[in-house]
């Protein structure tokens, strides 16, 4: 019965994901031309990606490989993409990088040279997507992926799409957030700020945001670079301690969030904010951690404690058919392997210039992320809003950010232990 | 003030250190064999203590009871099974083959544990001293002490025991210790399994202040190959000294200057070590003993 329910959820869901209407809803949606183009489509469609599926962000590329897995069975089992009238099947390769980007590189110039494949969908981190984007473009093939959101990625791109909102946007979310703590007496004014990032354009754009910062309300005593994938954070943090700074701002991937809180604890720091970006609640942070990582707030592109019937559904279907915890990664990867679906879809045709430019001027709606639309801009990037989190103890986060949609109220400044 | 901080702060880096270079070390120092699958080991024992911690809450340093003769068992197995078997070859045939092992130790850890970033987090890892004003994480001090041990208890190992003797009679001369009826073979493959041992033991008690994943020691291993050439490649004492030097110099460096320098401090130790000193800090006092 409870398997029943799972599936009913599962085709309710995706019935509702794909009813996108006008302006592109969803992998099967009913609008595409028909014509005699049909003879010219496939029976089945290639679709490559590259993850990280071991090494040090194997987590995380785990999560998006699920997503993809998981939406391109679902669109299967209805019987495939609807084109031009014609039902066409998916053939999903995936293959791993071992967290290398010239690695990544090689395998999706094979995926493209050998394999034949007709469409790309993303990889994640910075340092990976960067090389897949310029391959993307070399041999101009629609990509869209889930997992970089770093502008320098998308430099002179056009064939590629992201579904993740810029870095710098997630410091300013950060900022703005901070500053209604100040306005409320929670925070001094300036607050001394120490900022730490990973050595990478998703770092320094990180860095950036958080100097585009009001000079009266925001001083920065410390920002400093740090390499990807550290095993010892300790010198990092002595300094960060000297710098006797009222909020803590780093910005990390997973295995480095989980590494720097680690010996953030054991040294005996103590900030009246900490945050890590775009990490904090992350279920295996978490159980690596433990009330270690209680109070850390973090700006993330979604959360599964957004309101809206849609995100429910999308977090239940998840937990029915994943073994993962419903997190941003996910929702993210989903939502790339959905929109280029109906790209697909909606422009009636596998013409790799027709979907890229389906892809360019669509608003994507039915998204699970902030806003429930996704709209490209001109570099190939998303501009959703974030939200912001923040794990409270005994394993809970909370919604803290926008106001309008919070779950609990944040706490700030941190207590002391 | 800030200069006690560094040094009580170099002081227990030391200790991670000392702790992760000790079996390198010993097995330098006996079979002249430079053991690349140390950073494997130390992973191994990491994993394993992580397994006790999860299974059935065994604290760190108490799963060292467990993880060191496990190790100890591992290494003379590779001892007899392969590293005997290019005993005579040219140096870089055991490097290689030994950076077989820890490959071959890394690939298997990803396919049975993954990528994660696993941690130990017992109750005391956030705990911290406060010693006249100095901060003393509580981890970092187990670690310290530990490896204060096992520099004291490796020391009179080697000095007064019949076997730690034979160890170190090996270390200075093989050809005579084959002479006096020593089993050489069999001492050899003790000394390595106890560097293992030692190996094992550094990842073990490690997890208390490091997150680890199966690429865990690749950090720690270059660091140890400057401690070995700086303390003498053979001494065990020098090692801990060395340890304590490269520590010091990395915290100067990063209170002085930029978190980004500390690595760089570690190979210009070692690059000029090896041209300034080839013998270490240990040829260094020998020198200055005989004149």
């Amino acid at each position: 019965m409870r398997k029943l329910s799972a599936i009913a959820l599962v085709a309710a869901f995706v019935v509702a994901a794909c009813g996108g209407g006008g302006t592109g809803g969803g992998a099967a949606g009913s609008g595409a031309p028909t014509s005699n183009a049909a003879a010219n489509i496939p029976d089945t469609l290639k679709i490559g990606a590259v993850l990280p599926l071991s090494g040090a962000d194997a987590k995380t590329g785990q999560y998006i490989n699920d997503a993809y897995v998981l939406y391109t069975k679902q669109v299967n089992d209805k019987g495939g993409l609807t084109i031009a009238g014609k039902k066409v099947k998916l053939d999903l390769r995936i293959e791993d990088n071992k967290d290398d980007g010239a690695t990544s590189s090689q395998l999706y110039e094979k995926l493209i040279t050998q394999d034949n494949v007709d469409f790309l969908l993303g990889g994640y981190n910075t340092a990976l997507v960067t090389p897949e984007i310029k391959v993307a473009n070399r041999y101009k093939i629609p990509y869209v992926n889930g997992g970089g959101a770093s502008v320098a990625s998308y430099a002179d791109n056009t064939w590629a799409f992201g579904t993740l909102a810029n870095i710098q946007a997630l410091s300013h979310t950060q900022l703005d957030f901070l500053a209604t703590q100040q306005d409320a007496g929670k925070l001094p004014k300036p607050l001394k700020m120490a900022i730490v990032y990973e050595n990478s354009s998703h770092g320094k754009e990180f860095s950036d945001g958080l100097k585009d910062g009001d000079a009266s309300r925001f001083q920065i005593v410390m920002n400093e670079p740090f390499d990807l994938n550290g095993k010892d954070f300790t010198s990092l943090l002595n300094k960060v301690k000297d710098a006797k700074a009222d909020a803590f701002m780093a910005d990390a991937h997973l295995p480095d969030y989980i590494t720097m809180q680690k010996q953030y604890g054991q040294l005996g720091l103590h900030h009246l904010y900490v945050t890590y970006g775009a990490r904090g609640p992350d279920q295996s942070a978490k159980d690596q951690l433990g009330a270690a990582t209680d109070y850390i707030t973090s700006a993330v592109w979604f959360d599964q404690q957004q309101p809206g019937d849609l995100v429910k559904q999308w977090v239940d279907m998840w937990k029915a058919n994943t073994k993962d915890a419903p997190e941003w990664y996910a929702a993210s990867g989903w939502e790339a392997a959905r929109i280029l679906y109906a790209a697909i879809e909606k422009t009636g045709s596998v013409d790799k210039d027709k979907v890229r430019q389906t892809l360019a001027s669509t608003t994507w709606d039915n998204s699970l992320f902030p806003g429930g639309s996704i709209k490209f801009d001109k570099t190939g990037q998303a501009t959703n809003s974030y939200v912001m989190t923040q794990n409270l103890p005994g394993g809970k986060t909370i919604l803290i950010w926008p106001k309008d949609q919070a779950t609990g109220t944040a706490v700030v400044p941190i207590p002391t232990k | 003030m800030r200069l006690i901080e560094a040094l009580v702060s170099a002081l227990l880096v030391a200790g991670l250190y000392a702790s992760s270079s000790y079996g390198l070390a010993l097995i330098y120092g006996v079979m002249k064999i430079i053991n690349l699958a140390n950073a494997g080991t130390m992973m191994l024992g990491a994993f394993m203590t992580w397994v006790l911690w999860q299974w059935i809450g065994i604290d760190p340093v108490i799963s060292v009871i467990l993880v060191a003769p496990t190790c100890f068992v591992l290494g003379a197995l590779i001892e007899i099974l392969l590293v005997r078997r290019v005993s005579g070859q040219a140096p870089i045939v055991s490097l290689l083959l030994l950076f077989g092992v820890w490959l071959v130790m890394e690939s298997a850890a990803y396919l049975i544990f993954g990528g994660e970033t696993r941690g130990v987090v017992p109750a005391y890892s956030q705990a911290t001293l406060d010693v006249g004003g100095v901060i003393v994480p509580v981890t970092r001090l187990v670690v310290f002490l530990a490896s204060i041990v096992i520099l004291v208890g490796l020391e009179l190992f080697l000095r007064r025991s019949f076997l730690g003797r034979a160890i170190r009679a090996l270390a200075q001369d093989r050809e005579a210790c084959a002479l006096a009826g020593i089993d050489t073979r069999r001492v050899g493959t003790l000394a390595f399994g106890l560097g293992t041992a030692l190996a094992g033991t550094a990842g073990a008690l490690l997890t208390l202040v490091f997150s680890f994943d199966p690429d865990f020691g690749r950090v720690l291993q270059l660091k140890s190959f400057t401690i070995i050439v700086l303390g003498g490649l053979e001494s065990i004492p020098g090692v801990a000294f060395a340890s304590f030097l490269l520590a010091l110099a990395e915290n100067l460096t990063v209170t002085l200057s930029k978190p980004a320098l500390e690595n760089l401090v570690s190979f210009v130790v070692l690059v000029v070590v090896l041209v300034v000193m080839p013998g270490g800090l240990a040829a260094l006092l020998r020198r200055r003993r005989l004149a």
